[in-house]
């Protein structure tokens, strides 16, 4: 079942941990053209510590009736609604906000936003998400606003598991401006709101999923305590080339996460971007044209490494599964 | 006094090489057959290496990512002794961090990371993190 959360732009508030829901039973219906109907009364619904909403789908109306009763017009001293709606003066009303649904779980095609969507990004992953960081400098070359000019978060043999453990010279963590630091302090810094996460690949081996999900856990909730108001697109593993599976990391596995991975997304209201799928071939494996490292190229060559095609079509997925989000306010 | 001139004249002895960073990162990729690398610039080294700017006078670096062991070819000419100090540990600490990783991988490639070593003569310092490290250090070497 899908978290469903719907938000009008402008409607929603944040108040202490609870979500603020317009109820629509006081709202007209589409079809109204009543521009002086009392404002929706409110719903307010829990939280959870992570400020996803508890067991319920918040739903807001794009009536244009509605309205958030806590905005104010900063200049008027007795705090009045500057609605002209709410009084009945109201002579032309600007159009209504477009609906915004949220829908967590797995991500739909979208039309393609453009580069600011990813402005307040942060890429986080392996050696896999190494390779994106690579090509997104070099699409920088011409167009410095690509991917947003988001940040990245890489290190090579990257894991869940070693995002959890303390910072030493012999840990594997990614490095900010040359430092060597805990993914959730880094994205603090950055001040990153849209955290994109490719972890995995080096924590499923062995059909490994419980453990890989509680470090995953316990990840997330370490960037929420430092970063509150961020969402979370967690990634597919991405798959390896046909002749590239092991008996302990082979795609079935890497499916097998992925499904677990969706669900969980699902269920904790995060997005699932299924890259898997924009990457592989009618048969669920790399595409030859993307891989950079084949296997038959050498000994040392995994068949999972992206070339810049690869990328390229990574990064076009992002950019067209990008679900729009209500403004944040204050 | 001949002693001294004899060790530097066999170990080459000089600070500067006869030719620039990018030729001998060039000759370096051609004779040791390496493919498809990806060329950094100085602005580059910050996020992936941690060095800044201001240390950097002359460079040449790239990457290639074809396997579990990466080639890796970074050569720097620090902007001053200090500069140089710096440089050197940030490649000492991005060497360290391959060791890291390959030690999660397979021994062969621990192996070969064990063998890699950050190359300091004055105000150059260079790593090459490859199984062909051998053979790329000869050539750098001799241009010194």
């Amino acid at each position: 079942m899908k978290s469903t959360v719907s938000f009008t732009l402008g409607f929603l508030m944040l108040l202490s941990g609870c979500t603020l829901d317009i109820d629509m039973n006081t709202v007209p219906n589409e079809t109204s053209t009543n521009k002086s109907e009392a404002p929706p009364s409110i719903v307010i619904h829990p939280m959870d510590e992570n400020g996803k909403p508890i067991e319920h789908k918040p739903t807001v109306s794009d009536d244009e009736n509605t309205q958030d009763p806590e905005v104010t017009d900063p200049d008027n001293n007795g705090g009045e609604t500057t609605d002209p709606n709410i009084d009945g003066q109201g002579a032309e009303t600007p159009d209504p906000p477009p609906e915004i649904t949220v829908t967590y779980g797995r991500v739909e095609e979208t039309e393609r936003c453009d580069d600011s969507y990813f402005s307040d990004a942060v890429f986080i992953g392996d050696s896999i998400s190494l390779m994106l960081s690579y090509y997104a400098r070099d699409q920088r070359k011409e167009n410095p606003a690509f991917l947003g000019g988001g940040q990245f978060l890489t290190s090579g043999s990257f894991s869940y598991r070693n995002a959890t453990l303390p910072v030493t010279e012999s840990s594997i963590h990614p490095s900010y401006q040359g430092e060597k630091m805990l993914i959730e302090d880094a994205i603090a810094l950055i001040g990153a709101k849209k955290i994109y996460i490719m972890l995995g690949m080096n924590d499923i081996a062995g059909k490994n999923y419980s453990a890989t999900l509680e470090n995953m856990t316990e990840i997330i909730s370490r960037i929420l305590e430092k970063s509150s108001d961020v969402e979370f697109y967690l990634e597919s593993v991405t798959p390896r080339m046909e002749d590239a599976q092991k008996e302990r990391l082979n795609n079935d596995i890497i499916r097998g996460w992925n499904t677990r991975l969706e669900k969980y997304c699902e269920e904790n209201g995060y997005f699932f971007l299924n890259v898997y799928e924009a990457v592989s071939d009618s048969n669920g494996n790399l595409k030859a044209e993307y891989c950079s490292d084949p296997v038959s190229a050498g000994d040392s060559c995994m068949g999972i490494h992206m070339t810049y095609a690869g990328c390229e079509k990574w990064v076009e997925y992002l950019y067209t599964h990008a679900p729009a989000l209500p403004e944040k306010k204050g | 006094m001949a002693l001294i001139m004899l060790t530097l004249s066999a170990c080459g002895g000089k600070t500067e090489p006869d030719a620039s960073l990018s030729s001998i990162m060039n000759e370096i990729l051609q004779k040791c057959g390496i493919n498809g690398e990806i060329e950094l610039e100085t602005a580059d080294l910050l996020d992936y290496y941690g060095i800044k700017s201001a240390d950097v006078a002359d460079m040449a670096a790239c990457v290639t990512m074809n396997g579990i062991f990466p080639d890796e070819i970074i050569m720097v000419k620090a902007s001053n002794s200090d500069a140089a100090g710096r440089i050197k540990k940030c490649l000492e600490n991005r060497l360290n961090e391959v060791l890291n990783q390959s030690k999660n991988y397979d021994a062969d490639s621990y192996a070969v990371a064990q063998k890699c070593k950050v190359d300091v003569r004055g105000e150059y310092i260079a790593l090459f993190v490859s199984s062909k490290h051998e053979n790329m250090t000869k050539l750098y070497n001799a241009h010194f």
